[in-house]
């Protein structure tokens, strides 16, 4: 039986713990068509739909695998079978848009339409692929990367 | 030139025929990168290759598209090599051998062919309501508002893992802190509406924008109440 004071306590940690995961989540998977792995702070897990994408996260795709995450300002990232992806740095504030995107394709390709962190600070948006930096515009775009 | 050369430069999409193509299975050009057909397929030496295989594959490479309605933005590339603007339909820029930046166009039919399939997987647009208050009220939407409602609840049906922002807008009246606090409390009581009508509050995530993103661009001061509005963006 669950005491008064418990039930409390549990309702508490859960008014306590959801905001703050919302505000610390990049964004979320849309799509998971196979197997895909995220690696946070070195520990490997499967990626879910719904499970959350943070700063840091390292994306695996495996083959005949597809991933899609949707990030807080909107921006939709897709990778193809057999792709690594790393978003290096997220923040954005809901209020002045202001924020911070910057990712990298190690590996594979990567479908990309850009957000409201793009139209409103472009400049504070980049993706990596090989030597190449990628400064955005507010667009569409596809990238590939060869792997190391 | 030989015939099969010939063959290339008639079926490749981008690049020359080079008579001494580099080591490896297929035809590459002066760059290093991989002689294509029309399909964007890479042409193999000696046999026309049918499928895409893993060596040819391999570049560095980004593609502008255009957008869902057919617009095109832009990207800058910046390498060590220096840096190209983009901002044509399939405009394309890769890594050269040597780590330098070149520009390439791509074709809607190579898009389609190579990333098909990728493009399909991409998670659903937003889906955005405006909703507004009837005149003179904090907490009772027009008509036309509340009939929206059911249209909502089947975009959230539709989803995956769907989210819901909830985000406030003001007029130019009053100061910008003045307005950031406004326009949330009016995003609040949208959230409310929306819970009384089923929908759990931890599902909707609340801002206001204050008067940043008018729907009618004013002076600051004016009293213009098609700005004065509660937006709701489903993903």
């Amino acid at each position: 039986m669950i005491k008064p004071g418990m039930m409390t306590c549990l309702l508490v940690a859960l008014c306590a713990a959801v905001p703050v995961q919302a505000e610390q989540r990049a964004g979320t998977f849309k799509v998971v068509n196979g197997t895909v792995h995220v690696e946070r702070a070195g520990v490997k897990e499967v990626a879910q739909i719904g499970g959350a994408v943070m700063q840091g996260d390292r994306v695996v795709t495996a083959p005949d695998s597809f991933a899609g995450i949707t990030l807080r300002d909107n921006t939709r990232l897709t990778a193809s079978p057999d792709s690594t992806l790393v978003i290096d740095a997220f923040s954005f504030d809901t209020t002045t848009h202001k924020g911070r995107l910057n990712a990298s394709l190690k590996k594979g390709r990567l479908a990309v339409i850009s957000g409201q962190l793009a139209k409103a600070n472009p400049e504070s948006v980049t993706y990596n692929t090989g030597t190449m930096t990628i400064g955005v515009r507010g667009t569409e775009f596809i990238l590939e990367a060869a792997g190391e | 030139m030989d015939v099969r050369c010939k063959q290339l430069i008639a079926s490749a999409l981008v690049f020359g025929c080079l008579s001494s193509a580099h080591a490896g299975q297929y035809w590459t050009s002066s760059n290093g990168l991989p002689v294509r057909d029309n399909a964007g397929n890479c042409v193999e030496q000696g046999v026309q290759a049918n499928t895409l295989q893993p060596g040819c594959d391999a570049m560095n490479r980004v593609i502008l598209l255009p957008d869902a309605s057919g617009e095109v933005g832009a990207v800058v590339v910046m390498s060590e090599g220096g840096s190209k603007t983009l901002n044509t339909a399939y405009g394309a820029a890769y890594q050269g051998t040597e780590g330098q930046l070149e520009e390439s166009a791509a074709s809607s039919e190579e898009v389609s062919s190579r990333f098909g399939q990728l493009l399909q997987q991409q998670p659903l647009p937003a889906e955005t309501f405006t909703l507004r208050f009837t005149s003179g009220s904090a907490t009772e939407l027009t008509p036309d508002s509340l009939a929206m409602i059911p249209r909502l609840s089947a975009s959230l049906e539709e989803r995956k893992a769907p989210e819901i922002r909830i985000v406030g807008h003001t007029d130019r009246v009053g100061s910008l802190l003045a307005n950031d606090r406004l326009s949330k409390a009016r995003a609040q009581t949208v959230a409310k509406v929306l819970n009384e009508k089923g929908i759990p509050m931890d599902m909707m995530e609340v801002t206001g924008r204050g008067e940043r993103e008018p729907e009618v661009a004013t002076s600051d001061g004016v009293d213009e109440p098609r700005n004065r509005r509660v937006e709701i963006s489903i993903r």
